[in-house]
């Protein structure tokens, strides 16, 4: 028999496991025996008693595992771990707590929560604008209907093209030469002959007789 | 020669202007070196009078007046020479008294 005693009860100490260092293989409980009080075992623990073939020295409370018995789950609260109650010694050897919990076969399973997926972990460094398409819809014609309009066509703004920035300097002066060579000179010269100025001898006259009063307004005017 | 106009009246006291273009044989205009004016008429005394000037040149108009203020009532004639020998044209002005304005 593997330590049961008299009154059915396992001793923890004789379970395939070291208590001395390292975490126990199956989850241990604390269970209180129907016919021995904790505070007892521990009185007797402290006084040195024994009860079979368990080796109560162990400086911490000790457990007995029923067999075939529910689990009792057991969490202690964290500041009266030994690892983290304050102003507590580290006690070589001392069993550390193990917060254990059953798997429930028919509970809801966990559900992952995926994460960003690779095609939307992306992003877009330019920016590409939006080009309003010119576009043309002819329906049947109805003549009581309302007009169909014709959407605004590409706005200025957007006929550009972004391999080629818009233009940031004003344009330069540009000036055009054209040059030409003229071969042979063309002259004309007018001549303006004076029919009057040495016309030959004179032989008659044309003669114009204006009378003039004292107040040199013109009173008659004769001609030849 | 035959007078070319005339006679033209001119009230005694006023002036006469004259404006004169020489014409060649041929019928086109000729600007001589000189042209003369002379106006042979009879003063308020009684006394046959010439009065002899040279024409004025702009361009080809020769541009002359007489002045009637010493003339008596009547005829005076004026003839137009070329060069002061060749007589191009005469002509007749009758000296007629002042008019009321």
């Amino acid at each position: 028999m593997l330590g049961f005693d008299a009154e059915g009860r396992l001793a923890v100490g004789q379970l395939p496991f070291s208590t001395a260092a390292g975490e126990p293989i199956e989850p241990v409980v604390w269970q209180p025996s129907r016919r021995v009080s904790k505070r007892a075992v521990i009185a007797c623990m402290v006084s040195g008693m024994v009860a079979g073939p368990l080796n109560l020295t162990f400086p911490t409370v000790d457990k007995y595992l029923i067999p075939f018995s529910e689990p009792i789950r057991l969490s202690l609260k964290k500041e009266t771990h030994p690892s983290r109650a304050p102003f507590s010694a580290f006690v070589p050897g001392a069993v550390s707590v193990v917060e254990a919990s059953w798997y429930a076969p028919l509970s809801e399973p966990v559900r992952l929560k995926p994460g960003l997926g690779a095609y939307l972990q992306d992003y877009q460094a330019l920016e590409v604008p939006v080009v309003t398409p010119a576009f043309l819809i002819m329906p049947w014609f109805s003549w009581l209907s309302e007009p169909v309009r014709l959407p605004e066509g590409l706005k200025a703004w957007l006929q550009r093209d972004f391999f080629a920035p818009p233009r940031l300097l004003p344009t330069p002066t540009i000036t055009a030469t054209m040059a030409w060579t003229e071969v042979n000179n063309d002259q004309w010269e007018i001549v303006y002959t004076n029919d009057a100025s040495g016309g030959g001898a004179a032989v008659s006259a044309k003669v114009s007789i204006t009378e003039v009063d004292n107040r040199s307004a013109v009173v008659s005017l004769r001609e030849s | 020669m035959t007078y070319l106009s005339g006679p033209v009246n001119i009230q005694q006291g006023n002036t006469a202007d004259f404006v004169v273009e020489y014409v060649n044989a041929t019928g086109g205009y000729t600007v001589p070196a000189t042209g003369e004016l002379s106006v042979v008429y009879t003063d308020t005394a009684g006394n046959t009078t010439t009065d002899t000037q040279t024409l004025t040149v702009s361009n080809s108009f020769f541009i002359g007046s007489w002045d009637s203020a010493t003339a008596a009532l009547g005829l005076a004639i004026w003839t137009v020479t070329a060069n002061s020998t060749t007589v191009a044209a005469t002509g007749q002005i009758r000296v007629i008294e002042r008019q009321a304005d």
